[in-house]
């Protein structure tokens, strides 16, 4: 089962040496483990969203979606699957 | 170290509306990262390879040739290995386009693997089956596996899954990034495109987007941390690109061969054919006549074109024995061979034209033979190539049509979902002559209130960006390709529009450069006019002009030029050329061979100009700006003014090879990039200063030069233009009638609108005659005056028609009918009608024979082609039903005998509107009254009975008459011209009570005094050349007026000046040299004036 978390929530990153997330608080707390990143550029003639999507195993048991939107530079978790 | 990357999926703009970049961009950024090579692979097509090539080269990047085509429905890309791969690929294509929808390229494998032959195979499909289906039938050492990471969900898991089918499959795999752009920045402009594409708004077609900006050309350093563990895909690439070998070279298969007698070699054919030529050209043959004849068929023979020369010679051959007006012009112009073979029409020697400029033993490009034909019989010729080579060997070249400031508005607006009215006020408000940045086209444009400052600027970033882009395949007017080889082995063709043609995927530059004969056989209406004019000279004097034998030195000629009296005369005829005229006054022919060539952007931007005019006027001293120059600029008083002046400079200034100087030539006749442009300038300044030419005259002349390649003529163009100059001068002065029907008769052509020709015409004293339902025939016709009699001039019985004797004396004559009812009059003018018509010469203004010059024996009776919505068949019902069953006695006799033909009632009541059978007595609104019903056969409407209510009386009630100017107004509406009044006349008191003078007044007006002017406007132009000045020409009864007007006015006055037919000019006159206008500071319409269509020709 997957979830979308609508609006995605806020959560608060520390980024390992390379620049990938290791770690969240927030509504979600614990150490993640990276196993897919994408990014999405959309919609620049309107309202520009540009997103580096990571795909997570959060604390080794919950798999989640998290991105940085690049111009606020806030991160945000968006699905979970559970 | 790893092998380095090399990208060979990569879309240019020649994919059209799927590519966010130039050849040449791509190119420039695979240098910049350091790749080796660098692949073109455009959807469906090699329409950009030649630009890659070139860009490549120069940048030192290995060029690599390919295409991407659907196969069974999904991409497979090709790369050629060698010449013959290419040949392979060109094949493949050209059946992938036959039998699809326009731009549409799709084929089958069954079909690829029968083309199957040094090509390399990369295919992004999944399916095994799929990839061992490639490697049965390709070849397993030539396919591979395509693997593409572009930062998606599914990137990574799909890549694995692709490379453990490959290894499962023993394919290679090679990495590559299917590149649509060059950098991240240009994939906004890729996504409008694929809007555009798909004829939605950004919104509407995100299904249709990428999902972000990773389609950009990368090196391997960015690619790399996506291929863990896949090295050898990153490094197969370069490999396949070592194997590549594709040079399009195509010099030695150019020709097809010419069938000579047997015997025969096609040199010593030649030979033989200018010997013979020679002695009809030249009497007596002078040793300078024998010495060029020789020195160019040894360059000739040298240079491998004996059956260049032959190819061409015998499409004049044709066209003389067919009755095809036509005569070569360009560069040939330059060659006696060329005129002995009559090929051209001017004589080389006697004009002193450079035999370099078209052809020179170093020559690596094939020499440049343009001919025109007349426009209705250019398509007879191209069918004898077609047949005569066959269609394996034929085609016409490609034209690509480019984004220009309108279009690139009007669709990249709708694709941000821009409303349609603000895009239609934004385009209409573009200058139709755009100025070289589309922002400022759009100068005085406001975007809405509501609408974004980033969306607007989005907007204006997006136009600019896409102008010049390729938007669509198109093909090019007279450009037809001929070669050796079949020319599927050499290009692929596609099906254009037209039927029964084929396009090859190259436009006239890449042909070029490809070593390929083209031949440009382009319509000239001019020829048509011509031609016709000849005929209609021997119906009224029974006697045909041989032009070729016309002595080129007749002062009156050269009078009337001097005179600015040029509309209709072939180059001359423009505001600019007429503003010069007077001021150059040519006298001889060269002084007309300079006049054509010294009124085009060339010059004009060389600043060479007025220089000119000044120097010719002895008002200026004749100074080379280094000595160096004066032998080259001596004969132009030491201004630029032809190209083959170009090849000296570069030759003898900047010291090149004459190989590398016509090189230098036709490299900057072209339109280069700003990197290119540069390329030029150094080597050119590098070369000067290495003669010890000053650095400040250096960067001068290359200015000048550059201002003056792009559009310069060559000397021998002019030449053979002058002639026809010349010769249509000549025919405008002396055969002014059938002249002016040959014109009119061949539009649109020319620089002024059919209104004006008529106009000219009468201006001259010479009588328009207008619609006549006996009297008109199918075109525009000379017509013997009534006072003339019959028989006595031998062309009236050439004169085709019906003779104005048939009319029954009863008749009345044309328009209102004269009577003492209500005058018409303007809104808030004085009444008028005081002026009437011109009538037709009454028997009590008869003129004899003695008193009456030649060319006012006749009138033009203007035809029934000039009548609105009649179209040709209706025309030719008319008139071939006049002939069988004699003149329409009436309006219902005319409606009896053309019911059922091919006449709809908007055109019968355009006849009867226009006035067409005035001559039979009728007032026009009467005719009309419940004609309808007499047309349909019936008394009352069809398929309805006995219904009494709908039943028209027999008789019409009174209707108010057609007066004079309800008659010009028709005339205008249906004719689009006027034999009567000129539509100002019916303002005059009114623009006489404003003050504004007749322009035949001007003359008289000081300089610099203040003055008012109206008129109609016939010119708008807005040249590229003049810093956004923009001159109009304004017509009354009496004449024209030129006026100047300055940005800030226009700007002020933007679109009344643009938008009014009829203006109200303030402003204060300049005169100089004999030559006036008026320098605008006030624009006003005519309140209230009668709205003709615009009938004003509008140019940059």
């Amino acid at each position: 089962m997957t979830r979308l978390i609508t609006p995605a929530a806020a959560i608060d990153v520390v980024l390992g040496p390379g620049g990938a997330p290791e770690s969240i608080s927030g509504v979600l707390n614990g150490s993640i483990d990276p196993i897919a990143r994408w990014k999405v550029e959309t919609s620049w003639w309107t309202k520009p969203v540009v997103r580096e999507y990571w795909k997570v195993v959060l604390n080794s048991n919950l798999l989640c979606e998290l991105y940085h939107d690049v111009a606020s530079n806030d991160w945000f978790v968006e699905r979970v699957y559970d | 170290m790893p092998a380095p990357y090399v990208e060979l999926h990569s879309h240019s703009n020649f994919s059209f509306l799927d590519g966010g970049s130039h050849p040449y961009e791509l190119a420039m950024r695979a240098a910049e990262l350091e790749m080796p090579a660098l692949a073109i692979t455009d959807r469906g097509g090699v329409y950009g390879a030649v630009r890659h090539l070139q860009a490549c080269r120069k940048l030192g990047v290995k060029p690599i040739i390919g295409a991407s085509l659907e196969v069974d429905g999904e991409e497979l890309i090709l790369i050629a290995r060698n010449l013959r791969g290419y040949s392979n690929l060109c094949r493949l294509l050209t059946l992938a386009h036959a039998d699809q929808p326009k731009g549409d390229a799709r084929t089958t494998l069954d079909t690829v693997a029968e083309h199957r032959g040094e090509l390399f195979y990369l295919s992004p499909t999944d399916r095994e089956q799929r990839m061992r289906e490639l490697q049965g039938a390709l070849g397993k050492e030539n396919v591979f596996s395509e693997l593409h990471h572009h930062r998606r969900p599914e990137d990574e898991w799909v890549l694995e899954g692709r490379a453990a089918m490959a290894r499962r499959c023993g394919a290679g795999v090679a990495a590559t990034n299917e590149v649509h752009y060059h950098v991240a920045e240009r994939r906004r402009l890729h996504d409008v495109l694929v809007a555009i594409r798909h004829r939605a708004t950004l919104d509407e077609a995100r299904a249709h987007l990428l999902p972000n900006s990773e389609h950009h050309l990368k090196g391997g350093a960015d690619l790399r941390p996506h291929f863990h563990g896949h090295a050898e895909a990153l490094a197969t690439p370069w490999e396949i690109a070592q194997e590549c070998d594709v040079d399009l070279d195509f010099r030695k298969v150019r020709f097809p061969g010419y069938p000579v007698p047997a015997g025969e070699t096609p040199f010593s054919f030649l030979y033989k054919l200018c010997f013979e030529g020679v002695r009809d050209r030249y009497r007596p043959i002078t040793p300078a006549v024998a010495q060029r004849l020789q020195r160019e068929l040894e360059v000739i023979e040298k240079t491998g074109l004996a059956e260049f020369f032959l190819i061409n010679w015998d499409l004049m051959r044709f066209a003389r024995e067919h009755g095809v007006p036509g005569q070569g012009r360009g560069s040939a112009a330059d060659s006696i061979v060329a005129y002995v073979l009559g090929i051209t029409r001017v004589d080389p020697i006697e004009h002193n034209l450079l035999f370099e400029r078209f052809l020179h033993e170093e020559m690596t490009s094939t020499p440049d033979i343009d001919i025109d034909f007349s426009t209705e019989h250019r398509e007879q010729v191209i069918q004898y190539i077609y047949e005569k080579y066959g269609w394996e060997r034929t085609g016409m070249v490609c034209n690509i049509v480019t984004f220009q400031p309108r279009m690139a508005i009007r669709q990249v607006g709708k694709a941000l979902g821009f409303s349609a009215e603000l895009l239609d006020r934004l385009a209409k408000g573009v200058d139709r002559w755009f100025t070289e940045d589309v922002e400022d086209s759009m100068t005085g444009a406001v975007p809405p209130p509501d609408m974004r400052p980033q969306s607007w600027q989005q907007f204006l970033e997006l136009c600019r960006e896409v102008i010049e882009f390729p938007r669509h395949l198109s093909i090019h007017n007279g450009g037809m390709l001929v070669t050796g080889e079949p020319l599927v082995d050499i290009a692929p063709v596609e099906p254009a529009t037209m039927e029964g043609r084929r396009v090859v995927q190259f436009n006239k530059d890449d042909v070029e450069d490809l070593g390929l004969i083209k031949m440009d056989m382009l319509g000239l209406r001019t020829l048509s006019v011509v031609a016709e004019a000849l005929e209609l000279i021997k119906d009224t004097t029974g006697t045909r002009p041989d032009l070729d034998q016309l002595p080129l030195n007749d002062p009156a000629v050269f009078e009337m030029c001097g005179e600015a009296d040029t509309i209709g005369v072939f180059q001359i005829e423009s505001r600019a050329q007429m503003q010069t005229l007077p001021r150059t006054r040519p006298k001889t022919f060269n002084d007309l061979v300079v006049e054509v060539a010294i009124i085009r952007p060339g010059p004009i931007q060389g600043n060479a100009v007025h220089p000119y005019i000044r120097r010719k006027q002895g008002r200026e001293e004749v100074t080379y700006a280094h000595p160096l120059l004066e032998p080259i600029l001596k004969d132009t008083l030491g201004v630029i003014l032809y190209q083959e002046q170009i090849i000296e400079i570069a030759m003898y200034v900047a010291g090149m090879k004459p190989g590398r100087a016509d090189g230098f030539r036709r490299a900057m006749t072209r339109h280069l990039n700003r990197v290119e442009m540069s390329s030029l300038e150094d080597e050119f300044i590098g070369g000067c200063l290495a003669n010890e030419v000053p650095r400040e005259v250096a960067d001068q002349l290359f200015a000048a030069v550059q201002g003056f390649a792009v559009y310069g003529f060559c000397r021998s163009h002019a030449a053979a233009f002058a002639r026809t100059s010349y010769e249509t001068a000549w025919m405008k002065l002396h055969h002014p009638v059938e002249f002016g029907c040959g014109l009119l008769n061949n539009q649109p052509m020319g620089f002024y609108h059919p209104s004006v020709l008529v106009e000219d015409l009468k201006r001259h004293g010479l009588k328009a005659l207008p619609v006549d339902i006996n009297l008109s025939d199918i075109r525009c016709l000379p017509e013997a005056l009534p006072e003339v009699a019959p028989g006595q001039f031998p062309a009236t019985a050439g004169t085709r028609g019906i003779q104005r004797d048939m009319y029954p004396a009863s008749a009345g004559t044309r328009g209102g009918s004269g009577s003492a009812s209500a005058t018409p009059q303007l809104a808030g003018g004085p009444p008028f009608g005081s002026r009437p018509l011109p009538r037709l010469p009454t028997e009590s203004s008869v003129l004899t024979e003695s008193t009456l010059p030649v060319k006012a024996r006749y009138a033009m009776r203007i035809g029934l082609n000039y009548v609105r919505d009649l179209g040709e068949e209706g025309r030719k019902a008319i008139v071939e039903d006049r002939d069988r069953g004699g003149p329409y006695l009436s309006f219902d006799d005319f409606i009896n005998r053309m019911r059922g033909g091919p006449i709809g009632p908007r055109a019968v009541r355009n006849l009867v509107m226009v006035g067409a059978f005035d001559a039979l007595g009728q007032p026009r609104r009467e005719l009309l009254w419940g004609w309808q019903e007499r047309w349909h056969g019936k008394g009352l409407r069809r398929g309805i009975d006995k219904q009494s209510e709908l039943r028209l009386n027999g008789t019409a009630p009174s209707l108010p008459d057609v007066d004079d100017f309800d008659a010009n107004q028709l005339e205008y509406r249906i004719s689009d011209l006027s034999t009567g009044h000129h539509l100002i006349h019916f303002c005059r008191d009114r623009l006489a009570a404003m003050g504004a003078l007749e322009s035949n007044k001007l003359p008289a007006i000081a300089n610099n005094k203040q003055v008012r002017v109206a008129g109609l406007v016939i010119t708008r132009q807005a040249p590229s050349t003049a810093k956004k000045i923009r001159f109009f020409t304004l017509e009354d009864e009496f004449g024209q007026v030129n006026v100047t007007i300055k940005p800030d006015v226009y700007d002020r006055y933007r679109q009344v000046a643009n938008r009014q037919p009829i203006l109200i000019i303030d402003g204060v006159m300049q005169r100089q040299d004999g030559v006036h206008s008026v320098l605008a500071s006030h624009i006003q319409a005519l309140e209230g004036a009668p709205r003709p269509a615009q009938r004003s020709h509008d140019y940059r």
